[in-house]
């Protein structure tokens, strides 16, 4: 097992055509980074909010049995839930990753935190989809379509 | 040689533009475009719909005898609503049309320094209104909690 100091240098090798960040760019992705933070936690808050009300309300209204008619309500839920749940874990992973390559001046740990913000992104797609479709159910029901 | 290496180190510290850190950046741009102008019209649907529905609610309930009394029937709590949810699109919107902003300039991100400086820029505004948009969005919840008390 090989010894690595704490400050050793990452992996990461410029060409010599590439330029450094800046400090512009560093107080950019700082302010990036503490609101991308907030913004996830604020969508896990919301989750655990849904999470609370849909089902301890439920449940405790319930005759406290798992039967057929809650199992399919957790079903819906879950379809609706799970993608706002890997929005704000992507989110919140971005935001630290940025923070981490701030502190540490890691640049494949910056890389890779705009990989997550990508990912993030594509669990933002799957929620819209789902959002589409709870929207155009809902304006078939209010229109009576 | 031993002389080079802690300098080559200490030039490594940094944080890079590097090729595919900026192909990573418009990336983001391919897929934020679109997110956001479909999220703009999913928010306008949503409080299209709430405004119908305090629509429906009010012209059943003050239509046969005209009156409207603010205090009474829970009007003050749908007020306050209505108030809370034209906050909420405000901020939302903002936020939405930062996103959109930020993320054309950063489709441009690979060949044009200033379009990389001001998408950044934006990308942190539209973390922010979004943000403040939530903390609204979390007062209606509260509200609604503390009406049912």
């Amino acid at each position: 097992m090989i010894n690595t100091p704490l400050d050793a240098p990452t992996e990461f090798i410029p060409s010599a055509e590439e330029r450094p960040a800046g400090r512009w760019m560093e107080n950019y992705w700082a302010e990036i980074a503490h609101w991308a933070k907030y913004f996830a936690l604020a969508i896990l808050v919301y989750f655990g909010w849904n999470l609370y009300n849909n089902f301890y309300l439920a449940f405790s209204r319930a005759d406290h049995n798992l039967n057929l008619k809650f199992v399919a309500f957790f079903g819906v839920f879950m379809l609706f839930e799970t993608p706002l749940v890997f929005l704000g874990y992507y989110c919140l992973l971005f935001a630290k990753h940025l923070e981490r390559a701030l502190a540490s001046q890691d640049q494949l740990i910056l890389e890779k935190a705009f990989q997550l913000l990508h990912y993030s992104q594509v669990w933002a797609l799957v929620l819209a989809a789902v959002w589409v479709l709870s929207a155009v159910g809902q304006w078939i029901a209010v229109l009576n379509l | 040689m031993n002389q080079e290496k802690p300098e080559l180190e200490e030039e490594n510290q940094n944080l890079w533009l590097t090729d595919r850190l900026l192909k990573k950046l418009s990336n983001t741009a391919r897929i934020g475009k679109p997110l956001m102008v479909i999220y703009l019209l999913l928010g306008l649907s949503t409080f299209i719909k709430s405004l119908y529905f305090l629509y429906s609610y009010w012209s059943e309930k003050t239509l046969p005898s005209s009156e409207f009394y603010l205090l009474e029937g829970g009007n003050l709590y749908r007020v306050v609503s209505i108030m809370i949810n034209i906050a909420l699109i405000y901020l939302c919107t903002r936020g939405m049309l930062e996103g959109y902003k930020a993320w054309s300039k950063l489709g441009h991100c690979e060949s044009n320094d200033e379009a990389l400086l001001e998408g950044s820029e934006r990308l942190g505004k539209m973390f922010r209104w979004l943000v403040f948009g939530g903390g609204v969005f979390g007062t209606s919840i509260l509200l609604k909690i503390l009406w049912s008390l």
